[in-house]
């Protein structure tokens, strides 16, 4: 008797194994994802891709966790950043192509697959401001979720609270993007 | 019961509830509190998110925006084909099961110079997309919207469908002091409106 309530007991969990795994995408991981300790930063790009200066803010405490982009980037881990009593928060693009400025965000690019949970939680009585000035395909992400590529499953939380101002703006150029305190998957 | 069906019939929903949490797919969810919250775009080709969600070619579950602003909400967009979205949720070829959009404040302001601008403020807009269930509220002091041009779109506290199939819609709208001013040809306003294309 107690057999077969084990056999039984095995019978079902190994269904529910198969079902989980025919609901579930196939996954292959081609990329990886970073996990890494930072500071807040605001980042001001100028001219070239690359030429950045980043300034550590003060009384910053900050876990980020962003994912380089690549051909494809599969993206299934935990991603949390979380800031709490920063000063303002800038993200600046002036000028230039294909530039990307994130301040207190999580941005994903290149051709990435996300299926894990990402949370971007910010509480500072500062400003945040996303700003892009002229140039053509720039990002500029301030208190931020952006992902670009696809987004199978999982659960996304951009979080803003007890802030001052929240500005997203595009002061001229072509196909540019400015997100302040939002979530944009494209 | 018998003793031994007590962990079979675990199993079993334990199998029903992991499965359907991973039918429920993606989860969105942006919460913004406090401050003034603006969005601006100039140039052409440009698109600005202010305590927005914006989902494009994706399949969610839940989507949620939640925004409290003790201050003006506002958008603004100089220039041709713009997208400028604040406190709002924008889906195109994407399907949710559920879109849902609260908003509350002080006052609102949006307004768009140019051509073929599109310009959203408390507003759901789906756009060849489907979604089972949209909920939807805005509730603000002061409304104020104009749009010079053409071919411009101005959506406040609305709900847009653009060849959408979209199952239930539920809103509720509270404004006071609304104005809109309008100059231009093929402008398309919609205030405290559902509007199906």
């Amino acid at each position: 008797m107690m057999k077969k309530g084990v056999l039984t007991l095995a019978i079902l969990f190994a269904l529910g194994t198969v079902s989980l795994a025919c609901a579930r995408p196939h996954e292959h991981r081609v990329g990886n994802t970073s996990v890494i300790q930072q500071t807040t930063l605001v980042g001001t790009f100028a001219g070239n891709p690359g030429a950045a200066t980043q300034q550590p803010a003060p009384e910053a405490e900050e876990t980020s966790t962003s994912a380089g982009s690549s051909d494809s980037t599969m993206v299934s881990a935990t991603l949390s950043n979380r800031i709490e009593r920063a000063g303002d928060i800038t993200s600046l693009v002036s000028d230039g192509d294909h530039n990307q400025a994130n301040a207190a965000a999580i941005a994903i690019t290149g051709n990435s697959q996300v299926s894990g949970k990402v949370v971007n939680r910010i509480d500072t009585a500062g400003n945040i401001t996303a700003t892009v000035e002229d140039g053509s395909n720039n990002l500029a992400n301030a208190g931020s979720v952006a992902i670009r590529g696809a987004v199978s499953s999982g659960k996304i939380m951009n979080r803003v609270g007890e802030t001052g101002d929240i500005t997203a703006m595009v002061s001229g150029g072509d196909s540019n993007q400015a997100n302040a305190a939002s979530v944009a998957i494209n | 019961m018998k003793p031994r069906a007590i962990p079979a019939l675990a199993c079993l929903l334990l199998i029903a509830v992991t499965a359907h949490a991973d039918l429920l797919g993606l989860q969105v969810m942006n919460r913004a509190e406090r401050g003034e919250y603006a969005a601006r775009a100039a140039g052409s080709g440009n698109r600005a998110n202010s305590g927005s969600v914006q989902v494009e070619h994706s399949r969610a579950g839940r989507v949620v925006n939640s925004v409290r602003a003790t201050g003006r909400v506002s958008a603004t967009a100089r220039g041709d084909r713009n997208r400028v979205n604040t406190a709002s949720v924008v889906l195109r070829d994407s399907e949710a099961g559920e879109v849902a959009n609260r908003v509350e404040a002080n006052s609102i302001d949006n307004r768009v110079e140019g051509n073929d601008n599109i310009s959203n403020i408390g507003a759901v807009v789906l756009d060849g997309s489907r979604v089972r269930r949209v909920s939807f509220g805005v509730r603000a002091g002061s409304v104020h919207g104009s749009i010079r041009g053409s071919g411009n779109r101005l959506n406040i506290g609305s709900v847009h469908m653009g060849g959408a199939v979209g199952g239930t819609v539920s809103e509720q709208v509270e404004l006071d002091n609304v104005s809109v001013s309008v100059n231009g040809d093929h402008r398309d306003v919609a205030v405290d409106s559902v509007v199906i294309e």
